[in-house]
Formats: C-alpha cells, structure tokens, sequence
C-alpha cells in the first residue's frame, strides 16, 4: 500500500546551513503525529518544504505515491494538504467567514459566492467561530486568531494537515479548548502532523512522534518510547543528563 | 448592487448620455479628459488598489496603445482597426510584462514599472521610421467640424469608461476580486489557501494594461498629433494614482469620482491662481488625502444619512 505522504531522503539547505538533512518519513492515513525537536532543529522548514514554500533542495515527496516536491503552494493546498503557521497569518482586513471562505472558494475550488460562505459558516461552527463571524480578522484575540488558522484550513477541506504550533501563546485553558478541536478533527479522519513543543500535549495526543535535531530525522517511534529515548533527552537536556538517566534506568 | 446605486447610476448615464446637447466643446473637452482619466484610474486600480502592487507604469501601456493606434491609423487603416490593434498590443505586452515584473514586490516593482515608461520612450524616439521619433506622429484627419469631432471622441471615451466601470464591479464581485484582495492582504497567505497568485496577478496586470492602451489610442486619434514626451509623460503614471488615493483605492466607485474630482479640483485651482496653481492644488490634494485616507467614496451616502438622522 502506497503511504498517504511519503519523504525520501528529502534535504534542504539556506546557504551553507543545512537546514533540513536526509528525512525520511511516512504518514499513514488516520494518524495523529507529532513532531518534536528543540529550537532550530528544522521543524516549521519540514513543514514549509512539505506544502512547497520552501522547495526541497534535494530528496521527493510523495503524496499518494505521485511526486509533489516540485509543485507550488497553491497547487500543494489542491491536493488536500493543508496547514497553519505559527505566526498566523489572516488576512487582517477581511472578516472572519471572509477568511474561512477564502480556503473554500480555492483549495476546495468552490466556485460559487454563496456556497462558499455556507460552507465557511459551517466550519465556525465547527471551530466556536460562528459568533465572531462578521468581526475583521484583525480584531480577534490570539486565541481565536489561532482557531480561525485551523478553521481556515479545514474549508480547504484537507485530508492531511500540518498544525504547526497551533498552541503556542495560548494559556492552560484555552490549550485544553484546542486539544478538544484537534481531536475533533482528527476523528473525521484526517491525518494531523501537530508541532509542539509541550511534550505533555504531544504525549496525550500522539501515537507516534518524529524527533528532529540539527535537521536530522533522530527519532520516529511510538510516543511511550520516545520520550524515554537518551537520543531525544540528550537533543533536549544535554549529554550529561542523558547519561544520568541511563544509569537510572 | 442595490437599487438605490443602479438608479444613481443610470442616472449618472443618462446625464452624460445628454451631455453634448447642453455643453459647448470646451465642457465636452474638459469631460473627455476626464473620462480618460478615469479609465487610466479604473486600469490602475485593479493592480494598485484591489491587488495592492504599487503600480507607476500606467504610462508605458498608455502610450504603448497611443503610438499602437496612431502607427496603423497613419497607415491609411480606419480608425477602429487601429484601436484594436492598440488595445491587442497593450494586453500582450501587459502579459508578457506581468510575467516579468510580477515576482517583484513593493518598491522594486513600483521602481522597474516607473522605469519601462521610460524605455519605451527611449525605443519610440530610436524607431524613427516607424514612429517618426522626436519630430512625433500625425494622424490622418476626420475632416469633420469640430463639433461633430468633440462629441465623437467624449462618445467613445463614454464607451469605454462605461466598459471599464462595468469590468471593475465585476472584477470586485467576483474570484478574482476576492483572490486580489487575498494577495493585497497576505500574498503568503493567499497562496497557502490554494490561490494561483502568479495567475491572478497577471491577470490584473492585463486588465489595467489593456483598458490604458485602449485610452492612449482614442487620446492619440483625438488629439492628432503625439509626439513620444507627451504620450510616455511620467504624469500619466502619477495622476491616476492620486486620483485613486483622493477617490478612494481599492474601491469601484473611487476611481471614477477621484478622477472628476481632481480634475475639477485642477481646473478651478488654474483659473484662480495662475502663477501658483501646481503649488495651491498639491497643498490640497495633501490636506485631502491627510484627511480622509481611504478617499471621497467613504463619505458614503448612508453614513452621511447617519449622521443626519443621529444629529
């Protein structure tokens, strides 16, 4: 069976700074993953290499077992691929369903107005949304900014979608809000590649979790595993507190 | 569009429909010119208003259309012939152009577009045999009264205002004024939600492209005579733009208004203040858009109705 995405060996590099080296991965359909890695170690590049922002510099990626890594943003949201920024991105002078309505009309190619801004209503509904739906963008509290970011991208209607830090900034209460939603998202059976750097929520959502350090591929195993992993201590905490942990152990 | 707007537009139609039986050739000339002036602003609108690319080339494609239309019509073809040509070269050279100039962003587009105008000019002045260079371009004569002249050439440009005014609120009601507005906002952003900005922007590129050629090549008929420093004029990439500003940019209405009202504006400040006219209507064009950013259009009806009924 042909993996729902697939990265071979896909490398990126700015310069003389390789950002991204030799990843290889596969995400299965239904999956919830998570990507971990301490500061730089490539997260948001992987992402940005995946939905064409920054085209790989060497390596493929397949996306239903047809190559994608040469193909422009726009065309990558087509093709049911969609994502969020962590600094969001709304347009600021639209209102809130404007915004929704934008991933309907052109990744999920909606051609009509009006559908398109049914469509949209529902996914504010969906996202708690609905009572903000006439407001500028620009008025919402980072909060809701972050929740438009998600209820933009599922009007794209995405069966994969790239969260990427979807909780930074946001205090313990409106954390638990946005767990609930991306279960919730997860459950109609699209695939989630979440970034995060609270391992409590990777933990808690994840069945599986990638680990990039310094651009390579460290880890990719079941969450319990993971985190108990001295490659993946020593990324986060350092060689001494890594060997101090084995002899624990 | 509400009921209230198509009257106040049919309206506005008709007035200008009628306009050659109350004026005398100097009010027809005067509204003429400001029609023209209002398509260049429609045109420059599109790109600079709905997609925010800051557009200073508005000239290249007026003149481009200009010399187009006058080098055909010179040749002995009729007039209409020779304004499609214009209006065909304008839409293919904006194609070509867009495709160039549209991987740049803010000032370095607004700097290459300011400086195509001025090749241009340079090309038209070298070309001698085609475009009779410095010594510029004369036009075959209608050989009707003047009268009969006027009111032509205030029709055609009626017509193609008219044209350019429907284009603009479709654009605006549709996908691709949506999509502009995407790309005005959050270019990034836009092409992550799916939208083919490169396309989008092209095409805007074109639209303002070919409504300019199409004004040049009435504007080179009318006047019978261009000449590579008048058509290729930095002006006609400056005004529209203030023109905009001063109307209200990104909007449908706001070009068309700000056109007149600079124009107005222009023709009272010169018949006032002789010696300092250019001064005098800068100070005001500044006080204006100082005063009211987003144009003449927001002073809406129904906020002005508002305002009315609260006070």
């Amino acid at each position: 069976m042909t993996a729902l995405l697939e990265l071979k060996n896909v490398s990126r590099s700015f310069g003389g700074v390789r950002a991204i080296h030799n990843v290889s991965l596969k995400l299965e359909p239904g999956q919830i993953v998570g990507l971990i890695g301490p500061n730089g170690a490539g997260k948001s590049t992987l992402v940005n290499i995946i939905t064409g922002v920054h085209p790989a510099s060497s390596g493929e990626i397949l996306h239903k077992g047809e190559p994608i890594q040469r193909l422009k943003p726009f065309q990558i949201s087509a093709r049911g691929i969609a994502r969020t920024f962590q600094v969001v991105q709304p347009f600021p002078a639209m209102t809130v369903v404007e915004n929704v309505m934008a991933g309907a009309m052109f990744a999920a190619g909606i051609r009509s107005m009006e559908e398109a801004r049914r469509v949209a209503m529902e996914h504010l509904a969906f996202t708690g949304l609905a009572a903000l739906a006439d407001r500028p963008a620009e008025q919402l509290t980072l909060a809701y900014r972050k929740r438009l970011e998600l209820a933009k991208s599922l009007a794209m209607n995405p069966h994969i979608l790239l969260l990427d830090e979807v909780n930074a900034g946001l205090n313990t209460a409106e954390v638990e809000q946005a767990l609930n939603l991306i279960r919730a998202i997860a459950a109609r059976g699209i695939s989630i590649v979440i970034i995060e750097h609270l391992l409590k929520v990777v933990t808690g959502l994840c069945s599986r979790i990638i680990v990039l350090h310094h651009g390579e591929l460290i880890a990719d195993d079941p969450a319990a595993d993971v985190i108990r992993d001295p490659r993946v201590i020593e990324a986060y905490l350092g060689s001494r507190f890594a060997e101090r942990q084995m002899v624990r152990q | 569009m509400t009921r209230t707007q198509l009257f106040i537009f049919v309206a506005i139609v008709a007035l200008l429909l009628a306009m050659p039986l109350v004026g005398n050739n100097y009010v027809l000339r005067l509204a003429t010119t400001a029609l023209m002036y209002a398509v260049l602003t429609m045109a420059w609108n599109v790109v600079g208003g709905f997609a925010g690319y800051p557009l200073f080339g508005i000239a290249a494609f007026f003149g481009l259309g200009a010399y187009s239309g006058a080098v055909v019509q010179s040749s002995g073809y009729p007039v209409a012939l020779a304004w499609i040509v214009a209006v065909i070269i304008g839409t293919v050279f904006a194609i070509v152009l867009g495709f160039i100039l549209l991987r740049l962003r803010g000032h370095a587009f607004a700097i290459a577009t300011l400086v195509i105008a001025e090749v241009l000019r340079e090309l038209t002045n070298g070309w001698t045999s085609v475009t009779g260079g410095g010594m510029g371009l004369n036009l075959p004569f209608f050989g009707w009264s003047p009268t009969a002249l006027a009111m032509f050439f205030f029709y055609m440009m009626l017509g193609l205002a008219t044209v350019a005014f429907v284009t603009t609120w479709i654009v605006a009601h549709n996908r691709l004024g949506f999509a502009l507005n995407c790309i005005r906002q959050n270019e990034d952003a836009a092409n992550i939600v799916g939208i083919d900005t490169t396309r989008y922007k092209i095409i805007a590129f074109t639209i303002a492209g070919a409504f300019a050629a199409a004004a040049g090549a009435i504007y080179a008929s009318w006047t019978g005579y261009i000449e590579p420093s008048d058509v290729y004029d930095v002006l006609f990439s400056i005004k529209p733009i203030i023109m905009a500003l001063i109307g209200g940019m990104g909007t449908v209405i706001g070009p068309v208004i700000g056109a007149v009202a600079f124009l107005v504006l222009d023709e009272v400040v010169w018949r006032n203040f002789l010696q300092l006219h250019t001064g005098v209507l800068g100070f005001l064009i500044v006080v204006l858009i100082l005063f009211l950013p987003s144009g003449l259009s927001s002073i809406g009806l129904t906020r002005l109705w508002r305002k009315a009924a609260s006070a």
